[in-house]
């Protein structure tokens, strides 16, 4: 191949990828340096770590934080079981099966704003939701404070389940029967086949899963802005934070908002590095 | 190691496909039985309904004089090997092996012993500590098998287990596996649609197609006697060679000639009489069978009978060393065995192709028209219309 093929080739991807990655990238961090306000864009300030020192002390992107990784540890694992338990059911569904399907993967293709409003209205006065809840309990449902966190929870998991239920799903449709049959001969009952055979096959799509959702955890938006808006800040996550903090007019500082992005992405590669470390090894193994 | 006896077993899917019809058979205790058939004929259904893979729609399954066609796969004492062996990939070679043991809660030092045991069989002590993913074929395929008889279960079932190997590794296992049944005693029932490892690891084989059973015999036997068309092409590579030809008796002479096409041949007396049902079937079309080892190059064989020969143009040689292959056309109609898996259209109504086995030493080339013994006592006749044998 000469030169000029292969720049031909390389040119168009290469341009692609740096300036939708490496210069945003690269801009952010600058930023991040930067006194900047939605009222004057023009006027750039450098000002250090400055923006990375207020944040770290602000109790407010602290309790941000904490409320994050408590989404994450609580949404994924339920998320996973629920999928890998819907997959295996719909595995041994025959009748019906494109309808249950489609129905399972509703929440999936919904766009989340509209999934969120859906879901609130059903606990809005008049609401579905909030009726039975008047029926049951005797008394008018109302979001508070203490109960939103929940509302963001149960949401959540019915918005993200069909992501893992259908990678999982489609994993099961690669485990070959032999295998199945063979441990049903060795003496395996359902939990033995599942463990022994049908989780270590998908093992690889459970890290894909855990990897991708740890990250859409940490990035939670629509859902949680859409329950909250302005009241129950508590009940804020980083992304809602960091909107917050970027945008509020007149204090608006699209630097701290630059800088709060740095961190996040910094704190999602830290949660992330075990997972890659395993999912990089197996790749490893597996070419061996 | 015990009896197994097939009753009648007939399985029909859901969608009203009837895959087994009626088989039965009886499994000695500690007999190699060969299940074989082309492609779709039932085989792998009748294995698996063995296996309790799937439900039996008809009749009964006893292994060791327990009716079992309810009972769990696993708890039928039975192992099975299948066509990819179906190994655990996350488990070494140790922990394959093992995994039923430790499904039945053998104890620490017992299963130790008998995964040892297992694997000196095989000759895979040097893998234990292996993953399958390091494996070769042949290897893997013997980590299947020692999965299957380190417990030593009452019953082994294969189900096509040589067909992922390549030639010279499949002749080599078909010995070795034939040797490690024998070793160990345990009734076995193999599924193949390879009809060489039928008749060289059998002690009986049983042929099957379209789910009915159509002969089982010690594989000489069936060899020599086929019932039927289809076991007569089925059984034997190259296939026997079949037409459509009339047996007739010389008015004057007495003497019992067979007509193919425009060619006669002459079949001594004895050959015809040690047949007696063939007496209605004279002077009428009837099956004739000529399996290719009876026939050779009249030039190597000159004392032959003049009128044991027919003439014949070589269309195709192929000199296999211990063997020259000679493919060459006869005028008489050819007649289809049924099975599904022949690729070759073998002829029509006017010609059918036919193959010789030929002595080494011939010197017949393609296009050449040359004499061809043909071994007249050794033909087969079979009914035109239901197929079967003619004999007594």
């Amino acid at each position: 191949m000469n030169k000029r093929t292969f720049w031909g080739f390389t040119v168009p991807s290469v341009a692609v990828m740096l300036s939708l990655m490496v210069v945003p990238l690269v801009a952010t961090i600058w930023l991040g340096f930067q006194r900047l306000t939605l009222r004057d864009l023009q006027n750039p300030e450098f000002i250090g770590l400055q923006n990375y020192r207020d944040l770290l002390t602000d109790p407010e992107f602290w309790a941000a934080a904490r409320w994050t990784i408590l989404l994450v540890m609580i949404v994924v694992p339920i998320q996973m079981l629920l999928g890998l338990s819907v997959a295996l059911l719909l595995d041994r569904v025959t009748r019906g099966r494109s309808f249950y399907m489609a129905a399972l993967l509703t929440p999936f293709i919904v766009t989340p704003v509209v999934g969120s409003l859906v879901y609130k209205d059903l606990f809005d006065r008049g609401g579905l939701l909030s009726w039975l809840y008047e029926v049951v309990f005797d008394s008018p449902f109302e979001v508070t404070a203490g109960n939103v966190r929940w509302l963001i929870v149960i949401q959540l998991v019915w918005a993200v389940t069909p992501f893992a239920m259908i990678t999982f799903f489609a994993g099961l449709q690669t485990l070959p029967g032999e295998r199945v049959e063979a441990a049903q001969i060795d003496g395996a009952g359902f939990w033995r086949q599942l463990w022994h055979v049908t989780l270590p096959h998908l093992r690889t799509l459970i890290l894909f899963v855990a990897l991708i959702s740890i990250m859409d955890m940490y990035r939670v938006y629509d859902q949680v802005f859409v329950w909250t808006g302005n009241r129950f800040t508590d009940a804020h996550t980083l992304a809602v934070y960091n909107v917050r903090t970027a945008t509020a007019f007149d204090i608006g500082r699209v630097g701290k908002g630059n800088a709060m992005s740095i961190l996040t992405v910094i704190g999602i590669f830290v949660v992330l590095i075990p997972f890659l470390y395993r999912s990089y090894k197996d790749q490893i193994e597996e070419r061996n | 190691m015990a009896p197994v006896t097939l009753d009648k077993i007939t399985k029909v899917y859901p969608n009203g496909f009837q895959a087994v019809t009626d088989l039965s058979l009886e499994l000695e205790d500690g007999e190699f039985m060969v299940l074989v058939g082309p492609s779709g004929c039932g085989k792998s259904t009748a294995l698996r309904m063995i296996a309790g893979l799937e439900d039996i729609t008809d009749g009964s399954l006893v292994i060791d004089g327990k009716t079992v066609n309810e009972v769990e796969p696993k708890d039928r004492d039975i192992a099975m090997v299948f066509q990819n062996y179906a190994l655990y990939p996350q488990m070494s070679v140790r922990e394959n092996i093992a995994f039923p043991l430790k499904l039945r809660k053998v104890e620490k030092g017992a299963l130790h012993r008998q995964v040892q045991e297992a694997a000196e069989i095989l000759e895979l002590t040097e893998q234990l500590d292996k993953k399958p993913g390091q494996l070769s074929g042949g290897q893997r395929q013997r980590v299947a098998m020692g999965r299957a008889i380190v417990r030593r279960p009452k019953l082994f079932l294969m189900d096509e287990p040589l067909s992922n190997l390549d030639a010279k590794l499949r002749v080599q296992m078909r010995a070795d596996i034939a040797g490690i049944q024998r070793e160990l005693g345990v009734t076995t029932f193999y599924v193949t649609h390879d009809q060489v490892e039928a008749m060289t690891m059998g002690d009986r084989v049983a042929v099957i197609k379209d789910g009915h059973l159509q002969q089982v015999d010690a594989p000489e036997n069936l060899y020599a006697n086929p019932d039927n068309v289809f076991v007569a092409a089925f059984i034997g590579s190259p296939s026997m060679n079949l037409f459509e030809g009339v047996v007739s008796r010389d008015g004057s002479t007495g003497a019992y000639s067979v007509q193919l096409g425009s060619q006669s041949i002459a079949v001594p007396t004895e050959a015809i009489e040690a047949r007696p049902a063939l007496a209605s079937y004279l002077d009428q079309p009837v099956v004739v069978g000529i399996r290719p080892e009876d026939l050779d190059d009249a030039a190597i064989f000159p004392d032959h009978p003049g009128d044991q020969r027919i003439h014949a143009t070589i269309d195709v040689r192929e000199a296999l060393g211990a063997e020259t292959l000679v493919h060459f056309g006869v005028d008489a109609p050819h007649v289809d065995s049924g099975d599904p898996d022949a690729l070759d259209e073998l002829g029509d109504e006017s010609s059918s192709r036919c193959t010789g086995r030929f002595s080494p030493l011939t010197e017949a080339n393609v296009g050449e028209t040359i004499q061809i013994t043909v071994n007249a006592s050794k033909f087969h006749f079979f009914d035109k219309t239901s197929h079967l044998a003619i004999r007594d």
